[in-house]
């Protein structure tokens, strides 16, 4: 199964994912332009934010398409066929690239 | 045979609730798990002599510790052990949905898989197998449309079936899920060690308690350290081990690796020919399409706008007529039970106490069913959550989440409203912190009860400018209670803001019968508790404005008073009239002042002055905690002034103006904290209610009488300086 990005180096919070790709085109999820598919490469925060993203399919490796950001922060993404909405705090916390 | 307990469980909007209305229609009951704010819905099926209660657990995502809901709905599976789990599951989504089956599956509970909406699947493009999917899932999987209730009665036989022993419960052999080499193995030695000690074995599966350890979920690992703090230990050790070696080597966190391999082994299945797309996967749908308007950075808002005005403008004006003949209905009932009692403390209690008080709270009840029904239309239909979600922006500032937009709105945000269907609009909101701190704060909101006082107040007062004033009024109860939410957020109320991720359902047609059952169940609640306790406190402030009552020599004083002016002038003459309305207004006051309230309001001075109100004024204020259209009347007759009629409030007013006690300084004063000071005691019954305890309802009291009287102190001693 492919999943996903590069190890992030090891500065900072929060955790990145396991294949080792180049760094190209990583952006934060809120800039990320409409209807795009992308992919999870990073998601920065607590266990707690984390595990709670994961739960609802957001982990890095999962891809998913930014349906519209509604303005420069909060985003609406499809994943596994459902709409999750994200507020500014979650979305600028999600690193994304290219699918 | 004994009736067997069932248990609804789904993620959120995948037709739970639908499911559980077909199944018992109007059999349910509504309260609320002990010490927390989540719905406890308990409802009886029966059908071919199968009797069952069914329970519908609170809608979650995980069975992870993420939120009250998530412990709710693991404590009453692990705890009540319900024959059957009904795990419903939305088939046009099914990924998502089953990341919550496969927990289920690892509990090792008796379930059966109810694949909902399988018309939308199929409209969208897709065909499901069912028996495939069974056969992998190792449970039953029925196909229902909860909606139409299509399929529901084949969903009851099987799990009849399973709770007669006839299907075994699910094979774990056969369903273990990996979570990669390293968790693996740490989890086959932590089970080990966790079955050696019998850990929590009545309650959990050895592995599972293991998963949820290396997951850190803190509920669990508390209950596992009180079990057995030695174990726990070296359990929390072994995870800490796993947790820092996926750091290192792929610098992630274990519940990230998990939930990935648990949707790998979700994929997995699907991929062995269980769903057929027909169309492409990824096209947007018309919910999509719907959110591109409705979500638009600059139409959305102005659309929301006018929905949520609309509501306001539809749930006042159509209660208005079902309110007033309410309300014609006490007042034919007081007068009823005035022709028939001779006068004396029974019929005074029966009028005063029973019908008035229980008559005002009844009187809400057609608002706030109309509230709720367009609540539910909101909710049902799938608008509220983008409401919340466009709301949110602003609200997160103050420590508000993007739901509490609607309960400000309905409490008075436009002035008018009132503050408990506001309380009771909290429901929407999902995190316990910043629905408290709403709870706390709508009531700050200048409600339809308080307009009245408002009225008197400004129009006696400021006349030259009364639309300004008014407006300024309502702006100010907005930042009074954003500002206080604030403060809360930060002190008694601290914590991280939740971060806004929500799953935004798709658009749906509310079906009329949800939209009945969810304006009932909720209607009722209020009516039931509510009137209860509200008919007890409103007896209570009715002795206490009326006893000890006027000494006998006293009475005979008015007595003989009216007796001289009955003497004196013709009898049914207009002035005689006139004379003895104003005897039995100068009785009334006297023996308001005699009364407990009269006496407390006196004691009252001793520290009111410092905001300027005299004694008269804190019995209104007193009153004003039974309802705040108590105020003026109460105002009314202590100032001796016969029947005050709200709506006609000018003589009230002048008599005011004129009086020596008042003062434009005065009346800004009384006005801030009318505004501010304790919320009505419904709302106090209905916030205890929702906090599912009395200690935020009185800390609501305290914290705002406090408030309010700094504030009006401040306002008076500060204007006294500038000589006002």
């Amino acid at each position: 199964m492919n999943r996903g990005c590069r190890r992030v180096s090891g500065s900072g919070r929060g955790y990145g994912c396991r294949h080792q790709l180049p760094l190209d085109g990583e952006q934060p999820l809120a800039e990320a332009g409409c209807g795009r598919r992308l992919e999870v490469c990073r998601v920065d925060g607590g266990r707690g934010v984390c595990g709670r993203l994961a739960a609802l399919g957001i982990f890095p490796g999962q891809k998913v398409e930014l349906v519209c950001a509604a303005d420069s922060s909060r985003c609406l993404v499809r994943l596994n066929g459902s709409t999750v909405s994200l507020g500014d705090g979650a979305a600028e916390k999600i690193l994304v690239r290219a699918a | 045979m004994s009736k067997a307990t069932l248990a609804l469980t789904g993620n959120p909007n995948a037709g739970k609730t639908t499911l559980f209305n077909a199944l018992t229609g109007a059999r349910q009951h509504v309260g609320n798990y002990p010490g927390v704010t989540v719905e406890r819905k308990e409802g009886d099926y029966k059908k071919d002599g199968f009797e069952a209660v069914i329970i519908d657990l609170p809608g979650t995502y995980s069975l992870t510790a993420y939120s009250e809901e998530e412990v709710v709905a693991r404590n009453f599976i692990a705890d009540e052990k319900p024959a059957v789990v009904i795990n419903i599951i939305d088939a046009a989504n099914l990924e998502r949905n089953l990341y919550l089956t496969c927990q289920l599956l690892e509990l090792k509970i008796p379930l059966v898989v109810a694949l909902n909406m399988v018309d939308v699947a199929k409209d969208r493009g897709m065909d499901i197998d069912v028996e495939k999917l069974a056969l992998f899932l190792g449970v039953p999987v029925l196909p229902i449309v909860a909606r139409s209730g299509q399929g529901v009665d084949d969903l009851m036989r099987s799990a009849r079936d399973m709770v007669a022993g006839r299907i075994a419960p699910p094979d774990m052999v056969k369903l273990k899920i990996s979570y990669g080499e390293d968790i693996d193995q740490t989890l086959l030695l932590m089970t080990d060690m966790i079955r050696e000690k019998n850990l929590l074995n009545k309650k959990y599966p050895s592995r599972w308690i293991a998963v949820k350890i290396v997951e850190n979920d803190e509920i669990l690992i508390k209950e596992v350290v009180a079990a057995d703090p030695d174990l726990a230990e070296r359990l929390l050790r072994e995870a800490e081990k796993v947790a820092d070696h996926l750091l290192k080597t792929f610098d992630t966190y274990p519940e990230a690796l998990i939930a990935d391999h648990r949707y790998g082994f979700i994929k997995g299945i699907l991929k062995r020919g269980i769903i057929t797309h027909h169309y492409d996967e990824n096209r947007l749908y018309t919910s999509d399409h719907i959110d591109k308007v409705l979500t638009h950075r600059f139409a959305g808002p102005l659309i929301m706008l006018a929905i949520l005005f609309s509501i306001y403008q539809i749930t006042f004006s159509l209660s208005a007529l079902p309110v007033s003949g309410v309300e014609a209905v006490f007042n034919w009932l007081a007068g009823m039970v005035d022709s028939i009692l001779t006068d004396g403390p029974l019929k005074s209690m029966l009028i005063s106490g029973v019908i008035n008080g229980v008559g005002g709270v009844l009187g809400f009840v057609p608002l706030i069913m109309l509230m709720f029904f367009c609540i539910a239309i909101l909710e049902d239909s799938g608008y509220l959550a983008r409401v919340a979600f466009m709301m949110d922006r602003i609200f997160r500032i103050f420590g508000l989440h993007g739901s509490s937009v609607m309960a400000f709105i309905v409490s008075g945000g436009i002035a008018g409203g009132c503050a408990v269907p506001g309380v009771m609009a909290t429901r929407t909101l999902r995190s316990p912190k910043e629905r408290m701190a709403t709870l706390l704060t709508v009531p700050f909101m200048n409600c339809g009860a308080k307009l009245p006082i408002l009225a008197l107040l400004i129009g006696a007062f400021f006349a030259q400018h009364q639309a300004l004033y008014m407006f300024a009024f309502t702006l100010l109860s907005w930042i009074v209670a954003l500002l206080a939410a604030k403060v809360l957020r930060m002190t008694v109320l601290r914590g991280a803001p939740t971060p806004f991720v929500m799953e935004l359902p798709p658009y749906r047609f509310p079906t009329f019968k949800g939209l009945m059952i969810h304006t009932w169940e909720r209607s009722w609640q209020y009516i039931k508790k509510a009137g209860t306790v509200i008919l007890l406190i409103s007896i209570v402030l009715w002795a206490m404005m009326t006893y000890p009552g006027l000494s006998p020599e006293k009475r005979d004083a008015f007595v003989k008073e009216r007796a001289r002016v009955e003497v004196l002038h013709e009898s049914g003459s207009e002035a005689l009239e006139k004379l003895l309305l104003e005897i039995d207004n100068q009785e009334k006051a006297l023996t308001l002042r005699n009364s407990i309230a009269g006496k407390i309001g006196v004691a009252m001075e001793k520290v009111t002055w410092l905001s300027g109100f005299e004694w008269r004024t804190n019995i209104a204020l007193l009153g004003g905690f039974a309802a705040k259209e108590v105020v003026v009347s109460t105002l009314g007759t202590a100032y001796s002034m016969g029947e005050t009629d709200p709506e006609s409030s000018t003589s009230l007013g002048d008599r005011l103006a004129r009086d020596a006690a008042w003062s434009p300084l005065v009346a800004l004063s009384a006005l801030l904290f009318m505004m501010f000071y304790a919320p009505c005691f419904v709302t106090v019954v209905c916030i205890a209610q929702e906090a599912g305890s009395w200690n935020w309802a009185l800390f609501s009291v305290f914290y705002s009488t406090i408030f309010a009287f700094i504030l009006s102190t401040g306002v008076y001693q500060i204007g006294r300086i500038f000589g006002f």
